[in-house]
C-alpha cells in the first residue's frame, strides 16, 4: 500500500477520472507546475520514472488509490 | 478479388448467417475470414470492395455472437488494428442455435424476485435483528444513488440483470460508469440472460472486449440486483417496473446471503465470457513494456528504432481503444487488467 498525501490523492483522483494536467490545475486552483512537482515527488518516492508506471504501480499496490489516505474508511451508509 | 489458390482453405459447408438473423454483410465477412484467414477490418473491406465502416459494423455483428474473435496469434506482425479470425463453423452453428430467441416468462421471474424480496426486507420496517431497508422511491432517485455508489465503490460490483434485453438508455448510462470503475481497479461481475451484447448501446464489440466487465450468461436470473463492495445491495422493488423504486439494504447478514447466492449462480453459468482481455498488438505490448520499465517516449523510440511520433501515435490509439484519457489512466487500466506488471 502506498500512502498518499492529501494533495497527491486529490491529483491522482482527478487523473484517474481522465483529467489533463491543466484541468486538474483548474479544478484544484493550483498551477500546472505544482502538479508536475507533486507527481515528480510521488514518483521518486514510489521509485518510478513516468506516469504510466505510476498508474501501473498504484493499480496493483493500492487496489483503490482514491481511498488510501483517508484515516478511516468513509462509511457508505452515512450518506442516508 | 484475386484469389491465390494456396490461400484458400479447406472449409466445410457454411450455413447462411442471414438465416440466423445476421446481416448479409456479416455473412459475407464471415465467409471471407473463414476462407482467407485472419485479417484486419481494413483488409476485409478492401477485398470485398465495401467501405471500411460497413466491414467494421459487420465484424462487430460477428464479434457479438462470437463468430469472429480477435486473433492474438499474429506472429511477428505488428498491426495497429486487431486481426479478426472466424470461429469454426460448428461452434458458430451451435452458438446461433443457442441464441435463438427463447420465450421468456417475465411474469415468472417477477414472481420469484418478489418472493425473494418478501423473504428479506420490507421498506421502512425494522426487524428484530436490526434489518433496515431504505426505499429509493423512483427511477431517478435510484440512478442518482447508483452513480453515488459507483463513485465510492472501490473493490467490486456484482450485478444481476433478469431482463432478456437491456434497455439501450440503461446500458448507455451504465457504460461510462463501468469504464471509470474498472479504470479505478474495481472488479465488475454481471450475471445476465442472453449474450453480453444485446443492446444497441453496446454493439461496439471492441468497447466491450476492452472494458473488462466479467459476464456470466445464465438461462435465467431470478433477481434484479446490484451489490457494491459487499456492503450495500440495491434490489428493484418491482423488476418489471423500475419506476416503482429500489430497496437499498445494508444489513451484513442479508448482504452475505445475497453475495453467496450470486457466487452460486456465477459458478453455474453455462458460458463465461470474461476477464478483461485488453488485447495488445505486439507493438503496443513492447511499448507498454518499455514504459513500465521506466522508459520515456524518447528512450523507448530510440530503443525500438521508431520515431517518437510513432510511440505517441500508438499509445494514443491504444488509449482510445481502452477508453482512457491520459497515460496515468492507461497505466492503471493495463496494471489492473494484469497486462502490465509493476517494476520489480
Amino acid at each position: 500500500m502506498i500512502a498518499l498525501t492529501p494533495r497527491e490523492k486529490a491529483i491522482v483522483d482527478l487523473l484517474t477520472e481522465g483529467h489533463t494536467d491543466s484541468s486538474v490545475a483548474q479544478h484544484l486552483g493550483i498551477s500546472e507546475r505544482t502538479i508536475t512537482y507533486t507527481l515528480r515527488a510521488l514518483m521518486d518516492r514510489v521509485g518510478v520514472e513516468n506516469r504510466f508506471q505510476l498508474g501501473v504501480v498504484l493499480s496493483t499496490k493500492n487496489s483503490a488509490p482514491a481511498a488510501t489516505v483517508t484515516p478511516h474508511e468513509p462509511n457508505l451508509l452515512d450518506q442516508f | 478479388m484475386i484469389v491465390d489458390q494456396a490461400e484458400l482453405r479447406q472449409t466445410p459447408a457454411v450455413p447462411s448467417l442471414v438465416r440466423w438473423g445476421l446481416s448479409a454483410d456479416a455473412d459475407l465477412v464471415y465467409r471471407t475470414l473463414l476462407t482467407f484467414g485472419p485479417q484486419e477490418v481494413r483488409a476485409v473491406a478492401r477485398s470485398l470492395g465495401v467501405p471500411a465502416r460497413r466491414a467494421g459494423a459487420a465484424v462487430d455483428e460477428l464479434a457479438a455472437v462470437r463468430a469472429a474473435v480477435p486473433d492474438s496469434t499474429d506472429g511477428g506482425r505488428v498491426p495497429r488494428e486487431p486481426v479478426w479470425r472466424a470461429s469454426p463453423v460448428d461452434d458458430v452453428r451451435a452458438e446461433m442455435r443457442r441464441r435463438k430467441p427463447r420465450a421468456v416468462d417475465v411474469a415468472q421471474f417477477a414472481r420469484r424476485h418478489r418472493a425473494i424480496l418478501d423473504s428479506i426486507a420490507l421498506p421502512g420496517q425494522d426487524y428484530p435483528s436490526g434489518l433496515r431497508a431504505n426505499l429509493l422511491v423512483d427511477r431517478a432517485t435510484t440512478r442518482q444513488r447508483i452513480s453515488e455508489l459507483f463513485a465510492v465503490g472501490r473493490r467490486e460490483l456484482l450485478a444481476m440483470h433478469p431482463e432478456p434485453q437491456f434497455a439501450p438508455d440503461i446500458a448507455g448510462a451504465a457504460l461510462p460508469m463501468d469504464r471509470q470503475a474498472i479504470v479505478r481497479g474495481v472488479r465488475i461481475r454481471t450475471c445476465g440472460v442472453g449474450p453480453a451484447t444485446t443492446s444497441d448501446a453496446c454493439t461496439d464489440a471492441q468497447e466491450l472486449a476492452t472494458l473488462g466487465v466479467e459476464y456470466c450468461e445464465l438461462d435465467e436470473v431470478p433477481l434484479k440486483l446490484k451489490v457494491f463492495d459487499r456492503r450495500v445491495a440495491l434490489l428493484a422493488v418491482d423488476p418489471l417496473n423500475l419506476d416503482a423504486g429500489t430497496l437499498e439494504i445494508d444489513h451484513p447478514v442479508v448482504l452475505d446471503a445475497l453475495v453467496t447466492f450470486f457466487d452460486q449462480l456465477w459458478s453455474t453459468g453455462n458460458s463465461r465470457q470474461s476477464v478483461s482481455p485488453i488485447v495488445l498488438t505486439s507493438r503496443e505490448r513492447v511499448i507498454a513494456g518499455l514504459l513500465a520499465k521506466g522508459h520515456t517516449d524518447a528512450s523507448a523510440a530510440a530503443h525500438l528504432g521508431f520515431s517518437r511520433r510513432t510511440i505517441a501515435y500508438t499509445l494514443r490509439a491504444l488509449m482510445d481503444r481502452v477508453g482512457v484519457e491520459n497515460r496515468f489512466q492507461l497505466g492503471m487500466a493495463l496494471g489492473s487488467a494484469g497486462v502490465v506488471r509493476p517494476p520489480r
